[in-house]
């Protein structure tokens, strides 16, 4: 049972809009900056900051977050065995789109950033699009063998996130 | 990416969220992951919450402009970040789902294959 009087409350600096959950907490990950706290379905991230903000992570004024091995998410404060935290004013990181995308300007702004990289999911999609014959070895031929069935044989985009997670392919 | 490929999934909500497309199939996919901390990463994205340099990235996209984050626009492109998904994620589905094989585009996949995979 966490003692919430004799730990020691830490400032907020930014919370994401949707860093909210409830009831007992267990750590999932932990690393000097960064905690997962999973509380029932939900992960919230306390991390330290400078960082990324993301809609489920709260950013804390600690140079090193210290241990913590049991949890409490009670109204708008995180109450661990090590530190209790109380959410501050929100970021909203909602993505609002009113106009008409244009995936042609997209891709033209992303094409730099396409590197060589050895990824078998180009690969695929080459493979996909053009039916060339891509050469691939070890282990990784066999993703990309799954992964260009999957792209080929999914009927809908719904269909094809679920075969992908499915079969796990990365 | 990932093994579980959670960062290729986030790419095709992001893009479907810039289409304007409808997620309702996806969140009822993503409500059985079994991965938790993905799963929430995931679900958020379903609802439109996006980390900061990737609605930077998204909001420059749509838009053309830069966003009243702090990230650079193409700061997620420049560095694998914890629940970003790869810049690769979305090429496959602007070409696939954006109707944009033609062209440059065409022209850009082969020379790509030429130069990197043969």
């Amino acid at each position: 049972m966490i003692a919430i009087q004799e730990i020691p409350q830490v400032n907020t600096i930014r919370c994401g809009n949707r860093a909210i959950a409830s009831g007992k907490g267990i750590p999932l990950y932990r690393s000097k900056r960064t905690v997962n706290l999973q509380f029932g379905r939900k992960v919230v991230t306390v991390c330290t900051g400078p960082g990324v903000l993301s809609p489920s992570s709260i950013m804390v004024d600690l140079p090193a977050l210290p241990d913590v091995e049991e949890a409490l998410f009670e109204g708008n404060i995180i109450c661990t065995d090590a530190f209790q935290v109380k959410l501050g004013s929100t970021v909203d990181l909602h993505f609002e789109r009113t106009g008409k995308f244009d995936a042609s300007q997209a891709f033209r702004l992303l094409r730099p950033w396409i590197k060589p990289f050895d990824h078998s999911i180009v690969k695929a999609t080459l493979i996909n699009l053009y039916d060339l014959d891509i050469s691939s070895h070890g282990p990784e031929k066999d993703i990309v063998v799954k992964q260009e069935r999957v792209l080929r044989e999914s009927g809908s985009l719904t269909e094809l996130v679920n075969d992908l997670l499915v079969s796990g392919t990365g | 990416m990932t093994p579980s490929g959670d960062d290729f999934i986030l790419g095709i909500i992001a893009l479907q969220s810039l289409a304007g497309r409808d997620l309702t199939g996806l969140h009822e996919i993503i409500r059985d992951y079994e991965n938790p901390f993905s799963r929430t990463i995931l679900e958020d994205a379903c609802e439109g919450c996006f980390s900061e340099p990737l609605l930077a990235l998204m909001t420059h996209l749509a838009y053309g402009i830069a966003c009243r984050m702090r990230s650079r626009p193409f700061s997620v492109l420049e560095a694998h970040l914890v629940g970003t998904p790869s810049p690769v994620c979305f090429m496959p589905f602007i070409m696939r789902y954006s109707d944009v094989k033609t062209g440059s585009t065409d022209i850009f996949c082969k020379t790509l294959l030429l130069t990197m995979f043969i």
